[in-house]
């Protein structure tokens, strides 16, 4: 796999995802659906935070939102005469997963052997260092769902650092098609500038951020933590059906794991001040950022944010460790902005 | 981290046989977090649970418990039955 000779990142990352003004990550080819840079320590918390509410459940539904967005990338992927030939040359369907897998391993998810492919009926093999397996699973059975254009079932069984995957095509009804699906919100303008790399013209800024490619892995080098690029939307359509079926519980264990997060940045000193908070939300693509101090509070307004709760958790974990005190947060919201002022609780 | 031990919603008789269906299939817990929300989406608490609240709630919980992996409609219907009972 290519990388840019100017900042290292692997081409096919620069060809897919674009870093925009506004604080998001549209993907080529469709400038609605939006990629970010997410901390694999967090998904993972919030995967167990809520395992241990909702029980092993939410794996799958976890799989099925990545389901969703998966084989919406591919289709918008495989468009016109690619898609005709994947789909019906004789090795076109293998070359693609193939091709697909590598995709997979530059956004972080770990090194894929495929060992098994059936056309329309099975695809298997082994995952090495997977970000969190039941996305991954998920990623692939979108994969099928594309290619082959069936239904599919998915099951992964993890060994350590490794984990086996299978997806076959899926009988019956699918109970889940109408669900998980996207929430479109409101797309403002931003400002956000970067220093362009003179080789590829992503922001340089992604320096800080290391793919070993053998492993499939992302460094963010100064948090000292893998991340992985995701569609966000997928994400969302969890936390959305979640919060449906259940209330409150699933926002708060966002928020929290957040909040404990931000804290965490701050006292390894890679957050020292908003500015950080600023710059790296928009860097993952998670919002437009615009903060404002006074004496007595701190004034966030996100633009195009991600999650709010996820969101406000972070800003809550950074003001605790800047200022000392736990922070009480007043969110206001409206199409595409969310108004966050914290003021130290108490205070 | 484990989650901490539910603490009891206030149900009346309706309710509490409605949170047992639901035990079933969810566990206390969600069950609990799950009985509270769908009342609330519905306008009603689950200590004023009337046998006239049982349809509109039985097919919320049929959609929500879909994403759970469980059939909906068998606990909706369990749901619907219990108009027919006397508590």
């Amino acid at each position: 796999m290519k990388r840019c000779k100017g900042c290292g990142v692997p081409d096919i990352v620069g060809r897919d995802q674009k870093w925009s003004s506004d604080g998001t990550i549209p993907i080529t080819g469709d400038q609605t659906f939006r990629m970010g840079i997410i901390e694999v320590p967090v998904i993972r918390a919030i995967a167990s935070r809520l395992e241990s509410i909702v029980g092993p459940a939410i794996h799958n539904m976890f799989m099925e939102g990545k389901r969703k967005y998966a084989r919406h990338y591919i289709d918008t992927l495989l468009k016109g005469p690619l898609g005709f030939l994947v789909r019906h040359s004789s090795s076109g369907g293998k070359k693609a997963y193939q091709t697909l897998l590598q995709t997979a391993t530059a956004l972080g998810y770990g090194h894929v052997n495929l060992e098994v492919y059936e056309r329309k009926a099975r695809v298997g093999g082994t995952i090495h260092y997977p970000y969190y397996t039941p996305l991954f699973v998920g990623d692939v059975r979108g994969a099928f769902e594309s290619i082959e254009k069936l239904p599919s079932k998915g099951s992964w069984e993890e060994h350590g650092d490794t984990a086996k995957l299978e997806v076959v095509k899926g009988e019956g009804e699918d109970k889940l098609e109408k669900r998980f699906v996207y929430d479109e919100k409101s797309h403002l303008p931003g400002s956000l500038k970067y220093t362009p790399c003179k080789e590829c013209g992503l922001p340089m800024e992604l320096t800080r951020f290391k793919w070993d490619l053998e492993k499939g892995t992302i460094t963010d080098t100064r948090a000292e933590e893998r991340v992985f690029i995701v569609g966000l939307n997928d994400f969302n359509s969890v936390f959305v059906e979640l919060e449906e079926a259940i209330g409150d519980t699933v926002p708060t264990a966002v928020q929290e794991v957040n909040r404990e997060h931000g804290l965490a940045l701050v006292k390894k000193r890679v957050v020292t001040g908003y500015g950080d908070l600023v710059r790296g939300a928009g860097l993952k693509g998670l919002a437009y950022t615009i903060f404002e101090g006074r004496s007595d509070q701190v004034k966030l307004t996100f633009k195009n944010p991600f999650n709010k709760h996820y969101l406000v958790g972070r800003a809550l974990g950074v003001f605790e460790g800047l200022e000392g005190v736990k922070g009480e947060a007043t969110v206001k919201e409206s199409p595409g902005i969310l108004d966050l002022t914290i003021k130290g609780r108490g205070v | 981290m484990a989650a901490a031990a539910p603490q009891k919603i206030k149900t009346n008789k309706l309710g509490e046989a409605v949170l047992n269906i639901l035990n079933g299939k969810v566990g206390a817990i969600v069950a609990q977090a799950m009985l509270d929300k769908q009342c609330t989406a519905i306008g009603v608490s689950p200590a004023s649970l009337r046998k006239d609240h049982l349809e509109p709630l039985a097919q919320r919980i049929e959609h929500v418990l879909i994403i759970f992996g469980h059939d909906g409609k068998e606990s909706g219907n369990r749901i619907r039955a219990l108009k027919e009972i006397s508590l």
